[in-house]
């Protein structure tokens, strides 16, 4: 019996090449992660600030319509780019850490759990790539339940704003979007590279945990005490909330800065991507 | 793109985890056709698979794959399946999803990808089981979804390891035809077991390895009468062990050495087990010896690697094993010279299947 007699044909058509690898392991790393009931949960709670924001929305309208205002007059204005920044600020805390907790922090570690790595790099898949595809995987749906959320909130706001405000709150989309990316970039590489660490799902996933909870608690403490904010150069999510303050014009009595948040969220990027690659390329396959 | 041939050569390999030696200076070369590789467990069989996959990196020595060293190399990794030993396979993906995904990252276009998944999933079995997650398969269909996706991409160089673990009759005579027809194709199928009648089934080329030295390589058949021919032990448990020995001894029944174990068993080592057997029988009838028990502890094929390794052992240092296929100089069954062969400008290497030609001393 010959391979022919088996029905196979040649295949004729061109290979894709070995950068599509990326684009493959990202979409095998977002059905992996869809699987995870923590992501499903985390979508749906990404859900939760946009239904606040509605019911205060249409709490000020009662209100201003039951003062006896016209028609006009009725339509609230909105306090600049406050909504937005708590809209940010819970989407991080309730969904963000969920969903990384489920897509980012597993990633890599359930891979060795289930020894793929020999599926993988046996075929023409590089670290590089898989890595990649990896941290998309994790990055893009953190991008897609904060930004995502920031347009309703941002066209609702626009919608309800005068005219000559309208423009703009129409603008504040550029913030969110360089917000989402940042956000976005730091988780992604930040649990990849937690996941990187252990073939244990169980302990990656309380480290992330911990690095998303414990540096942030205690520099809120300590902060709070001492009125000392340098603690929050120590966690991510701390830093990320002073560049969000910056983007949206917050105003904010911290000697903290969004030109001290960069640099260390920079080298905290760098580094979890140093330390992801590290570690897949010493992942020599032995079981 | 201009493609070598498909082919798997070692020179002088070695592989080291840590202090533990896995791969000791194996050198080989493999032709396209299906080859045993036989060996114990911890051998060094799944390292020297791993090398070949490009999965590790030889710690001394090197492995050329199809012309290429395989580590990190896309050309050749692109020519290569393998089939891993380890029960790897995501519980929460159908074996379609899974197959499909290793054909993309091998460089197909989604649509041919999921045909060729499809096809290669049919021909192992799972035809109607492709849509289920493969936490539900049986460790047979778990086998037959690994190996599908070692061929999805039609590879020239197919690496199986323990391939046959934990598959029924069906399943087996289902994944060796798949074998049989690669190899016809002309691609260089390695096929790693533990169990001599699973490679008598499928091929008669043969390496064999131990302690990760390549300790013998030739035809399987040749194993065979190694292992008849080998000094083998037979164990005797008798009340009068002890009589029944001198009375062997007496008889000269190519017995060349006795171990007395206690005062109720003997081991007798012979080269004519026969001869042998038929002599203990007849002195223990004859003689009126009751016999509580007549085993051999070595008709196995871990008898013969130790067997092997021993004599590679004895003869390292002796000269006995310059030129020999493996790193020990054991019999090596093919002894072709294969360093010569694989010098710059050599000619060709003969016909893998060659039958042995000589023995070593």
């Amino acid at each position: 019996m010959t391979v022919r007699d088996l029905g196979y044909r040649p295949y004729e058509g061109a290979r894709l090449p070995p950068s599509n690898n990326t684009w493959v392991m990202l979409r095998h790393g977002l059905a992996r992660a869809w699987a995870s009931w923590l992501v499903k949960i985390a979508v749906l709670l990404s859900c939760g600030p946009l239904l606040v924001f509605a019911v205060y929305v249409a709490l000020r309208l009662w209100v201003t319509r039951s003062m006896g205002g016209g028609a006009t007059d009725a339509i609230p204005e909105f306090d600049g780019t406050q909504p937005l920044r708590y809209l940010y600020s819970s989407e991080t805390w309730l969904a963000v850490s969920l969903l990384t907790l489920g897509a980012g922090a597993p990633a890599v570690a359930e891979d060795l759990t289930f020894r793929a790595f020999q599926f993988y790099f046996a075929k023409p898949v590089t670290p590089e790539q898989y890595y990649g595809g990896r941290a998309l995987a994790v990055a893009i749906p953190v991008f897609g339940v904060t930004f995502v959320p920031a347009i309703l909130v941002d066209v609702v706001m626009v919608v309800m704003s005068p005219v000559d405000h309208a423009v703009e709150m129409l603008g504040l989309l550029l913030p969110c979007l360089v917000y989402s990316v940042i956000l976005a970039v730091v988780m992604g590489a930040g649990s990849v590279a937690i996941s990187s660490l252990s073939k244990s799902r169980a302990l990656t996933m309380s480290a992330w945990l911990l690095c998303f909870v414990v540096p942030h608690a205690l520099a809120a403490v300590v902060d709070g005490i001492g009125h000392w904010p340098w603690l929050y150069l120590g966690s991510f999510t701390g830093l990320l909330g002073v560049i969000a303050d910056a983007l949206f014009h917050v105003e904010s009595e911290s000697q903290l800065h969004w030109w001290h948040a960069v640099p260390v969220l920079a080298v905290f990027v760098a580094g979890s991507i140093a330390l992801s690659l590290h570690r897949l390329r010493r992942a020599e396959v032995i079981t | 793109m201009s493609k070598d041939k498909a082919s798997i050569v070692s020179v002088r390999a070695s592989k080291w985890y840590g202090k533990v030696t896995a791969l000791q200076d194996v050198t080989l070369k493999l032709d396209p056709g299906i080859w045993g590789l036989l060996g114990p467990n911890g051998s060094g069989k799944t390292t020297f698979m791993r090398i070949c996959a490009g999965l590790l990196r030889p710690s001394l020595g090197e492995v050329r794959v199809c012309g290429e060293r395989p580590f990190a190399n896309n050309k050749v990794l692109a020519r290569i399946g393998l089939c891993p030993e380890a029960d790897a396979l995501y519980d929460d993906l159908t074996a379609l999803e899974f197959v499909t995904a290793l054909a993309r990252l091998s460089g197909y276009p989604e649509a041919e990808a999921t045909e060729r998944a499809r096809k290669s999933l049919a021909d192992f079995g799972l035809e109607s089981a492709m849509d289920r997650r493969m936490g539900g398969y049986s460790r047979g269909m778990r086998q037959r979804a690994k190996l599908a996706q070692a061929v999805v991409h039609d590879p020239d160089v197919l690496l199986l390891d323990e391939p046959l673990t934990g598959t029924d009759p069906t399943s087996r005579a289902v994944i060796l035809d798949q074998i049989r027809a690669r190899a016809k194709k002309g691609a260089v199928v390695l096929f790693s077991t533990h169990v001599l009648h699973e490679v008598e089934s499928i091929t008669e080329q043969v390496l064999l390895i131990a302690r990760g030295q390549v300790v013998a390589q030739g035809n399987v058949h040749e194993i065979r009468d190694l292992l008849n021919e080998h000094p083998h032990h037979v164990r005797v448990h008798s009340p009068r062990a002890r009589e029944l020995a001198a009375r062997v001894l007496e008889q000269g029944v190519g017995v060349v050495a006795i171990n007395v174990d206690g005062d109720d068993a003997v081991e007798l080592l012979t080269r004519t087990p026969d001869t042998t057997y038929a002599a203990v029988a007849k002195i223990a009838v004859e003689g009126n010896f009751p016999i509580r028990a007549l085993t051999s502890p070595d008709a196995t094929l871990e008898a013969l690697f130790h067997y092997l390794v021993e004599r590679s052992g004895r003869m390292v240092g002796s000269g006995a094993d310059r030129g020999s296929g493996g790193g020990g100089g054991g019999p090596a069954l093919q002894t072709t010279g294969y360093e010569k062969a694989l010098e710059p400008g050599a000619a060709p290497a003969a016909a893998p299947a060659a039958p042995a030609s000589e023995e070593t001393p």
